[in-house]
């Protein structure tokens, strides 16, 4: 994948911001998997706080715990995350690679296509 | 403790329909009211001195006797000026409370002070006494408000709140009460649904319960009301009564945000109507060419294995994206990647397997966001023989496609299927979403590849405080077999269950009981299994009329048969 797109720009920074670009997107594709990986603990949690209502389930208060745990793990590794995520797009070198990439994607496009 | 103040004008009242009217009241399993009658100067010799008596006999009554006749609004708003209590209750002088009525109110105003308006079931009481037409009624539901006053009864409000919006007004006649509940709910901090019927809605010769006919002047009173209420939250009102009087909006867009149209696609080619297509080709052919929105771009997210020149094809046109994807089927994820490529405010999720029917079947989708809170809208999904393949998602120990199956041209019970309104979900093979809110709850949750993720992304929205909307005003058709069986794995359903059990088992708070049999869920024993769950369900107390102060005798026809 790098060869070829290599080969469709004989400046080395595209390539460069290319990768970078990719990067960002993958980091996007994370936030959103942990926000809602965020959100669906919350539900998780209120579901198994109304089940621990039931005088049967004492098994889910333990479950209730870990829900927690995980979900102020969740609520950290998110805040990193945006704070990341928004450190690259507010660069100069996203900015400008952006704006660079842009006119290529068709190309891009067509390369991996081919691949 | 709340006390209540029941405002009932009287005006040429049947003695007996008034008789067991003021009977529902003065037998409340709660005690804690004054009850209001205000007579409009009725010619009918008898009911001025039958209403002295009443109050000579309960001290909990108050007589009003008019001068001369004012009309509803003015007997009304006399009623208000009277009352001491903390909250009004809303009673026609020939209907019935049901004897725990004013009880169960007060359960629930006692369980948060911040109530201001509590609106409950109701049915209608007709000449033979039986209970027919049983209205349940969704959770608060303010989009359907504005196509029908479907709160109205029983309709409990707080006393200074009504003060403060004006009580009822001049001009309003025969929807006076629309006009109130809209600017009620305009300013009240909590509405609350009980789903129980409270109260009985007298059918009569001449009463609006038994005809439209009976009040015609309420229907323009009722366009004004929704239109000065649309006003008020500065939000398009180009509104008019339908022929099954109910009111429609249509949509006045003065900005069209551009709408970006994700489709996933796997290059599927099929016989649709008679001919073999591509069907993302005829998917992005009819949103371009169809739709008379002005403002819309398409990323069509591809799978590796679409055809090169159905690709070129799509990318000759200006205002399509093409996104490839390379991994196995996961249509939350194609989903996902295809909103990064989004400019728009509004991320259209499509399948390739659907076209708009109609072509403002956008700006029909569209208008509802001018409302913050509004973040997902659905249309009416029709099948290739255009009945309806869904009408939003309905909660029943699982998820069911509302009245699927069912005629397009059905209006459903008390117009359900008509009016835009709010739904717990809707099916993302076509749904408007607004982009910020879709990305801020994480987008579609790709653990979910192909079954429920329009589900678990709708729960999102209503966890967060937010609105699905659904409008049988925008239609397309959706190329699915109407008997395929859904692609519903363990783990999906398992995944679904660990976050949303509680809301998946039901009732659901927007479709409830009647609506089952639209929703293809009519069997016998499922429906009386479900009448055993419902809260509401229990044995119905009705007024026994033994220990009436009347001064005639009780009349007998009250029973207890529903017959629908």
């Amino acid at each position: 994948m790098s060869e070829q797109k290599t080969s469709t720009t004989s400046d080395f920074s595209h390539v460069c911001l290319e990768i970078e670009f990719e990067t960002v997107e993958q980091l996007q594709m994370e936030i959103l998997r942990l926000r809602d990986e965020l959100i669906g603990a919350a539900a998780e949690l209120g579901e198994l706080r109304a089940r621990l209502n039931a005088p049967v389930l004492n098994a889910a208060a333990a479950q209730t715990k870990t829900a927690v745990d995980n979900s102020q793990e969740l609520v950290r590794r998110i805040a990193d995350l945006e704070r990341r995520n928004q450190q690259i797009l507010a660069s100069a070198s996203w900015r400008v690679g952006n704006l660079v990439i842009r006119p290529f994607s068709f190309v891009r496009r067509m390369f991996s296509r081919g691949s | 403790m709340p006390f209540f103040s029941i405002i009932t004008p009287v005006f040429n009242t049947p003695r007996f329909a008034l008789e067991e009217c003021i009977a529902s009241v003065i037998q409340q399993t709660d005690g804690d009211w004054e009850l209001i009658l205000i007579d409009d100067a009725s010619p009918e010799q008898w009911i001025a001195p039958y209403l002295r008596e009443l109050e000579q006999r309960d001290p909990r009554v108050k007589v009003l006797l008019r001068e001369s006749n004012g009309g509803i609004v003015a007997a009304s708003n006399d009623g208000v000026n009277l009352a001491t209590g903390e909250f009004i209750v809303l009673l026609d002088h020939d209907d019935l409370l049901e004897i725990t009525a004013l009880g169960r109110v007060r359960q629930v105003l006692e369980s948060d002070g911040s109530i201001d308006y509590v609106y409950t079931d109701e049915d209608k009481v007709n000449e033979a006494g039986e209970f027919v037409d049983r209205f349940n009624k969704p959770r608060w539901s303010p989009e359907r408000l504005r196509g029908q006053n479907y709160c109205t009864h029983l309709s409990v409000i707080r006393t200074d709140l009504l003060r403060t919006v004006g009580a009822f007004r001049a001009g309003f006649d025969g929807s006076q009460d629309y006009d109130l509940i809209l600017r009620v709910t305009e300013q009240a901090r909590k509405i609350v649904h009980i789903p129980e019927v409270l109260y009985h809605w007298r059918v009569l010769d001449g009463s609006a319960a038994k005809s439209t006919d009976a009040k015609p002047y309420a229907y323009p009173a009722a366009v004004k009301a929704v239109s000065e209420h649309l006003e008020r939250l500065s939000l398009a009102n180009d509104v008019h009564m339908d022929d099954q009087m109910l009111i429609q909006r249509r949509p006045t867009l003065e900005n069209a945000p551009l709408v970006s149209v994700v489709i996933p696609t796997g290059g599927t080619v099929r016989r649709v109507w008679g001919n073999t297509v591509v069907l993302v080709e005829q998917c992005v052919r009819a949103v371009l060419e169809r739709s008379s929105y002005p403002n819309i771009e398409v990323i069509v997210v591809a799978d590796a294995g679409v055809a090169n020149d159905v690709l070129e094809r799509l990318d000759e046109r200006d205002e399509v994206t093409i996104v490839e994807y390379s991994r196995p089927f996961n249509f939350s994820e194609k989903i996902n990647i295809g909103s990064r490529y989004c400019n728009g405010e509004i991320l259209l999720s499509l399948n390739d397997d659907v076209i708009p029917v109609n072509d403002d079947w956008l700006e029909h989708l569209v208008m509802f966001f001018e409302e913050s809170d509004v973040a997902v809208v659905g249309p009416m999904l029709l099948l290739e023989d255009f009945t309806i393949q869904s009408a939003g998602h309905f909660f029943h120990r699982g998820v069911h496609e509302a009245a699927h199956a069912r005629s397009a041209s059905e209006s459903g019970r008390f117009g359900l299927l008509n009016i835009p309104s709010e739904r717990s979900s809707v099916t993302f093979a076509a749904a408007a979403i607004r982009r910020s809110i879709f990305e801020s709850l994480g987008g579609l949750n790709i653990d979910l590849p192909g079954a429920y993720n329009d589900v678990d992304f709708c729960n999102k929205v209503v966890m967060r405080g937010m609105r699905v909307v659904w409008t049988p005003h925008s239609q397309a058709v959706h190329f699915e077999s109407a008997s395929r069986s859904p692609d519903i794995s363990p783990s999906d359903t398992s995944r679904m269950s660990a976050r949303w059990a509680s809301q998946l088992r039901g009732p659901d708070p927007y479709l409830r009981l009647f609506d089952l049999e639209m929703s293809g869920l009519s069997e016998y024993d499922e429906y009386e299994q479900w009448l055993r769950i419902e809260p509401d369900s229990g044995p119905l107390l009705r007024p026994s009329l033994t220990s009436v102060p009347t001064v005639s005798p009780v009349h007998p026809r009250l029973t207890h048969s529903y017959s629908d």
